[in-house]
């Protein structure tokens, strides 16, 4: 009982600092409306998104332009609507995103905290596998792995994109982990008989939680960027999972000049990633500096 | 100084065969194979399998390594079964490093002049506008996939103003180096602004928060006390002391050359080596990837020696450990 009273005022207190953050930051505010705009826009467009939209192929009414039969932004080459067509890419980029940054995130905490926590041997292991897995041409590789499945379904990339991009993540909170394990604080609870675990989660966690959030929103916006390029490549999700990556393609190669004048085929998709990716880390980046100061106030 | 560069290179050999090791097994685990690929009505199973006996992709992976380590140490990494049909790896290597070399050394020079003056500006005007805008324009650079910004920059000057030429290259085979590089500029350039422009952000942001660290050190004080004015405390000590960690990351910026590349390569229709990994990929030629990864894997380990080397070079503190 005790606890969850303290726990509330925990949230409370993060959550106004939090708007007060907002609102001394105008283009973090811009930044986010943006963000939560298109958020609703998507949960909400979503309902009306057909389950056939990626495999359908409707060639009389194939790349219309804007505002004819009812298609707000026209039709993609095979006839399905621009709009929930970038509807349904978007949700797939959302889910991609944020599931990856959990994963990651996730494993980054535990086994970072682990490895900075207790040193040694395990140290060693780790750091040496990860200096290795830094030196590997990671997007190649990547590439490679979701050309040979000749396209994904977006649970198997979500796995495939965390087990390929923990390893600076893991670093990063290794390197934050090592400079708490010295102070004074833990060297306390050490001594009063502390168990390890508590010392991470209630000693160690809090104090480097506001990194742990800003590297949370730059793994979500990154995974997000890698999907999409990859699969505008043609490497990564499969035929008829529709991805912004792959109506990206209508730019690429020769197609690109004759193309660049119908806006509506590349505009929005462009706008909708950079207001995603963009909104994602200042929204980190606010919710940084109110853990921040929430530490240095109390 | 020299013991511990050397104890790097030791230490390289073992990466080296890891690399190559993992690459191989990569290269492996792609289903169909450049000759299955290419079959048609027309073609005779037996014959096929005549090829790929011939080729050696019927043995077992490790027996195909060995053969193919043993080759590779004689600077022969195969021929190429679907690009260029027949021609050596190393060939094709050799023609599309050109391009992919000149775009990324003047991509390196560029992102380091952008990210030095940016830093250098907005370090000199803390939290006045210029900061906060430049912050925010790196903050943007670093989030939104690169690809965003290669599509509106090849729209914008190619297609919308087209000062730049659409794709291709100007390297001639018969000609010489520098022929070929001041050929290729019009061409190398608008691809290497661009990675130039969209990728500072490590740099601004490590290199302003130097800067701002030994702005408030003591020596930069007494500098000021004994009346040296602050343009010349910049240059002579702030600027010095915040380079130095800068300095290191040059090496580094050699790995990116090939794997940044990929991207751009294939959007401005730049014909290097990025362009080839994806053409060598969606054709499953297995000579192309594996060459290519290995070099990449090389240019890392590369990457990482010329940066231990340099800071230990510019900064005599490193070279006593």
């Amino acid at each position: 009982m005790d606890t969850k009273i303290k726990k509330n005022r925990f949230g409370s207190k993060f959550m106004k600092n939090f708007s007060r953050e907002l609102a001394k930051d105008n283009l973090a505010l811009v930044a986010t409306v943006l963000l939560v705009a298109l958020f609703l826009f998507i949960v909400i467009g979503q309902f009306f998104v057909p389950k056939n939209i990626g495999t359908m192929s409707d060639i009389l009414n194939a790349n219309l332009s804007p505002l004819t039969n009812g298609h707000i932004l026209g039709t993609t080459d095979s006839g399905a609507d621009f709009l929930l067509t970038l509807i349904a890419s978007s949700r797939n980029s959302i889910i991609i995103g944020v599931c990856v940054a959990v994963l990651i995130t996730v494993i980054s905490v535990v086994f970072g905290m682990i490895i900075g926590y207790f040193g040694g041997w395990l140290d060693w292991v780790a750091m040496r596998l990860i200096d290795f897995w830094l030196v590997m041409p990671i997007i190649m590789i990547l590439a490679i792995i979701f050309s040979t499945a000749k396209g994904l379904s977006i649970w198997n990339l979500i796995l495939i994109l965390s087990v390929m991009n923990w390893p600076p993540n893991v670093r990063l909170i290794r390197t934050l982990t090592l400079s708490e394990v010295n102070r004074d604080y833990v060297e306390a609870a050490k001594i009063s008989g502390t168990p390890w675990y508590k010392i991470l989660l209630s000693g160690i966690l809090p104090n480097i939680s506001s990194t742990v959030i800003s590297d949370f929103a730059l793994t979500l916006a990154g995974s997000i960027g890698i999907e999409t390029g990859l699969t505008f490549l043609g490497f990564g999700l499969k035929h008829g999972t529709s991805s912004l990556g792959s109506m990206l393609t209508v730019l690429s190669g020769s197609s690109a000049s004759s193309v660049y004048t119908k806006w509506w085929l590349w505009v929005p998709v462009t706008l909708v990633l950079v207001i995603m990716t963009f909104g994602i880390v200042v929204l980190g980046q606010v919710a940084r500096r109110a853990i921040d100061q929430r530490q240095s106030v109390s | 100084m020299w013991q511990t560069v050397l104890r790097r290179v030791l230490l390289m050999i073992p990466q080296l065969i890891l690399v190559s090791i993992l690459v191989f097994m990569l290269a492996q685990l792609m289903p169909g194979d450049p000759f299955y690929g290419n079959l048609n009505p027309n073609s005779d199973l037996a014959t096929i399998e005549r090829m790929r006996h011939a080729a050696g992709l019927d043995l077992p992976w490790y027996e195909q390594y060995i053969k193919w380590v043993g080759n590779v140490l004689h600077g022969d990494l195969g021929t190429s079964y679907v690009v260029n049909k027949g021609w050596a790896v190393t060939r094709i290597i050799g023609q599309r490093i050109w391009p992919t070399l000149s775009m990324g050394i003047i991509a390196a020079i560029l992102t380091y002049f952008l990210a030095i003056t940016q830093a250098l500006l907005a370090a000199r005007n803390e939290n006045k506008l210029i900061d906060r805008a430049l912050m925010v324009w790196n903050t943007m650079t670093s989030a939104v996939p690169s690809i965003v910004f290669y599509f509106i920059m090849m729209v914008l000057f190619v297609y919308i103003i087209p000062i730049f030429p659409i794709s291709g290259t100007g390297i001639d085979d018969s000609q010489n180096f520098t022929t070929n590089f001041f050929g290729n500029l019009s061409y190398a350039f608008l691809p290497a602004l661009t990675i130039a422009l969209f990728s500072t952000n490590s740099i601004f942001q490590y290199l302003r928060s130097n800067l701002l660290d030994q702005q408030a050190q003591d020596y930069v004080r007494t500098a000021r006390a004994k009346g040296v004015q602050i343009k010349d405390v910049f240059r002579k000590h702030i600027l010095r002391n915040a380079f130095l960690p800068i300095a290191s990351g040059i090496g580094y910026s050699i790995t990116g050359v090939l794997g940044g590349a990929i991207f751009a390569e294939t959007i401005f229709g730049y014909p290097g080596l990025g362009a080839l990994f994806v053409q060598a990929l969606s054709g499953r030629d297995y000579t192309v990837i594996t060459a290519l990864m290995l070099l990449q894997g090389f240019l890392a380990l590369m990457g990482g020696l010329l940066s231990d080397i340099i800071s230990a070079w510019v900064d005599p503190r490193i070279r006593v450990k």
